[in-house]
């Protein structure tokens, strides 16, 4: 019997048995580190600290403060603990005068200044708080959608490429896998809504379903168009297409390649962050309308893990753009000599560039956030069927429509890219890529132009941001 | 809707969440820097920091004792009497202050007393810091603030000042034998506290002492302008006197 995932779990596995162990043990340990590694090493940590960050990042942009909770409490427990015969003034003085040491104190001031006290004191509360089902609720659709929200997201990373040789797996359909994968959020926010007994949440359930059920056509038409314009479905299959052997990799990205396709990386972005639920898309939640939506029963760490699911499911979104339209885990610059690295070592770089590409990208949703006030459950259906569908749809044709001309003109090659060879697809020379920007670019430029010549502004909003009433 | 009208919606769309995302990454901007604007401006990391306090902030109160002559006026002032004070004769025998103690438990900070000061010895100083309960309690006393005989008499000069703004800067421990020798001499056993310097209570701490002396300067000004105008005024009112008998 042999369990592998791959040859990164086979090394170890072989390292494993060479030092004594059982080769079935070794094997399954191999195995579980591989798979659980980048969940529980990568994903879970960056989901906890990410609400810190959301929340200076928040407050910064508010020209607030932010999280300045620091460690005195702990200090004062402390204190409490070992002085407890003490009058409690002289335990406060105590606990002062720690504050006061050298190194500790210095420590302490920076966690006071920086507010990192307050991720530890969330994550208490979070975990020692009552777990509460509602009376009337259906306890197990209850309970279950919480493993439910964690499962979509956590599914979804097992085709994500982290390296060319760090993966759980690569299957040639893994951009169907990931449609059918990330669908999975909407079903368990339906099931908490429903679950709860509480018209809010279930109104908040069917928000995200109704959402999902529109977002999920323009992604579904971007991840098609990226299949096609890579020619397989296989995400590792569409990173090796974007390899741009030179100083500057970057220039193979796709998103660098055509207007259109710099478009569709738009549309497929704002669909993302709907489908993540998150804010300007987060009806399902809706505090001021829906209490807190599907998620208005829950406590403690059953929330908690509705939460960690978002997280994850925004760093899930940041990864798989990058993976269709910025090159995946490839450096921008210097990509040929990470790749010829030892597969060890390129595994450590290359997952390192692919979650911090994660991370911008949810760096960037903050930033949205925190932007934009929350949209109508009509305007966001408009959004996603009257503009980003067209647009996706226009871009699917535009981009069949350079790859025939561009074919006829360059051919068709694979693209050897480490231990990976692409599908046949067609790769750019310097003439078709500057005719591609500057024909549809200049095309696309011209109906701007027009429509911001001769067409008013269609919002009232936009009218009086523009000063201009009338019209 | 024309087909120009929807690009254009579009176009306003993308415009629009453009212009909101530059203004949100502005602020982000200016608060981690710091600049003008930021958080920085209108929130203190106190504890971390110091506060700013508005002009004419009434803090804890200050006597400037070398100019005080013991008139008690303020005591009387006081409308909850947390002023007292005593005096003795000195070696030239002239009577001087030996104990003067300001209660800042009891303390309203009204001002009454700096108000009816005659020599303006008694001042109000931007000091917030001091808990008087928990310092009162921590140190077993009633007064917080007390001036005792031998420290009236005793004067540090400009270099013993600075030495003490050295010293108190520092962490205890690492204070070598000197300088806990000179500390002694001028710490109260009663209190376990610096009466000069450490807390600007004292009298020799620069900052106060500038601060009081401008003060002072500054109504000594204001009286001798009022004084002068008074003078005017009784004049032109002597002159209209002696025309309208003339």
């Amino acid at each position: 019997m042999t369990i592998s995932v791959g040859p990164v779990s086979d090394s170890i596995a072989s390292w494993l048995a060479g030092r004594g162990l059982p080769l079935a043990c070794s094997e399954i340990l191999a195995v579980l580190l591989v798979c659980v590694l980048p969940v529980l090493g990568i994903v879970f940590p960056i989901a906890g600290v990410a609400q810190y960050f959301e929340r200076k990042i928040a407050a910064s942009m508010q020209r607030r403060k932010g999280p300045m909770v620091g460690a005195t409490g702990i200090v004062d427990l402390v204190a409490d603990m070992f002085f407890f015969w003490l009058p409690r003034w002289k335990r406060r003085v105590i606990a002062r005068r720690v504050e006061r040491l050298p190194l500790l104190g210095a420590l302490l001031r920076q966690v006071r200044q920086w507010g990192l006290g307050s991720m530890a004191a969330d994550g208490v509360k979070m975990f020692l708080k009552e777990d509460m089902v509602p009376g009337g609720a259906d306890r197990v659709l209850f309970r279950g959608s919480t493993y439910l929200a964690l499962t979509g997201a956590f599914l979804a990373f097992a085709v994500f490429p982290f390296s060319q040789w760090y993966h759980m797996g690569d299957p040639p359909v893994a951009a169907l896998y990931l449609g059918a994968v990330t669908g999975l959020v909407a079903v368990s926010i339906l099931e908490a809504g429903w679950s709860s007994n509480n018209k809010w949440s279930y109104f908040g359930g069917i928000r995200a379903v109704a959402m999902i059920v529109s977002y999920e056509t323009p992604i579904a038409l971007a991840i098609a168009t990226i299949c096609m314009w890579s020619g397989t479905m296989s995400l590792q299959g569409i990173i090796a297409a974007q390899y741009h052997p030179g100083w500057f990799s970057f220039s193979g990205w796709n998103l660098f390649q055509s207007p259109l396709l710099a478009l569709l990386a738009g549309v497929y972005y704002i669909a993302a962050l709907a489908e993540c639920n998150r804010a300007p898309f987060d009806l399902s939640e809706g505090e001021s309308e829906l209490v807190g939506g599907f998620h208005t029963e829950y406590s403690g760490l059953r929330w908690g893990l509705f939460f960690i699911a978002e997280y994850s499911d925004m760093l899930l979104v940041g990864g798989i753009f990058a993976t269709l339209f910025l090159g995946g885990f490839q450096s921008p610059i210097g990509e040929q000599w990470i790749v010829s690295l030892p597969p060890f070592a390129e595994a450590v770089v290359h997952t390192l560039i692919a979650v911090a590409k994660a991370v911008a990208s949810v760096g960037v949703m903050m930033w949205i956030r925190w932007t934009l006030p929350r949209f109508r459950i009509d305007q966001v259906m408009k959004l996603a069927w009257t503009k980003l569908v067209p647009l996706a749809l226009f871009c699917l044709f535009g981009l069949a429509l350079t790859q025939l001309v561009a074919s006829r003109r360059v051919g068709v090659v694979q693209v050897a890219y480490g231990r990976y060879l692409s599908a046949p697809v067609v790769r750019m020379d310097l003439f078709t890529w500057a005719a591609s920007w500057v024909v549809v670019g200049g095309a696309i430029g011209f109906v701007v132009w027009m429509a911001k010549r001769d067409a008013p502004a269609q919002t009232p909003e936009m009218r009086r941001l523009l000063g201009k009433e009338t019209a | 809707m024309s087909f120009l009208g929807w690009v254009r919606e579009i176009v306003d769309g993308v415009e629009s969440t453009a212009m909101g995302l530059s203004t949100t990454a502005r602020f982000l901007w200016e608060n981690t820097t710091d600049a003008e604007g930021g958080a920085t401006a209108l929130t203190v990391d106190y504890p971390a920091a110091p506060a700013r306090v508005p002009d004419g902030f009434r803090g804890h109160l200050f006597n400037n004792v070398d100019s005080c002559t013991l008139c008690k006026q303020c005591q009387r002032a006081c409308p909850i009497d947390c002023i007292s004070m005593e005096g003795e004769l000195n070696e030239n025998a002239k009577f001087r202050i030996s104990r003067f103690d300001i209660d800042l438990s009891k303390c309203i900070y009204c001002g009454l007393c700096t108000q009816v000061c005659p020599t303006d010895c008694l001042t109000m100083t931007k000091g917030y810091e001091i808990d008087p309960v928990n310092v009162v309690n921590a140190h077993g006393g009633r007064y917080l603030f007390r001036m005792r005989p031998e420290q009236t008499k005793r004067r540090m000069d400009e270099l013993e000042v600075e030495r003490l703004n050295r010293i108190t800067a520092r962490d205890p421990r690492t204070l070598s034998p000197e300088d806990r020798e000179f500390l002694s001499d001028i710490e109260d056993r009663e209190s376990g506290r610096f009466l000069f310097g450490r807390y600007g209570l004292g009298y020799y701490t620069p900052e106060n002492k500038a601060l009081a002396d401008a003060a002072r300067a500054e109504r000594k000004k204001a009286r001798e302008l009022a004084a002068a105008q008074a003078a005017q005024v009784d004049a032109a009112a002597k002159a209209s006197a002696e025309g309208g008998a003339a």
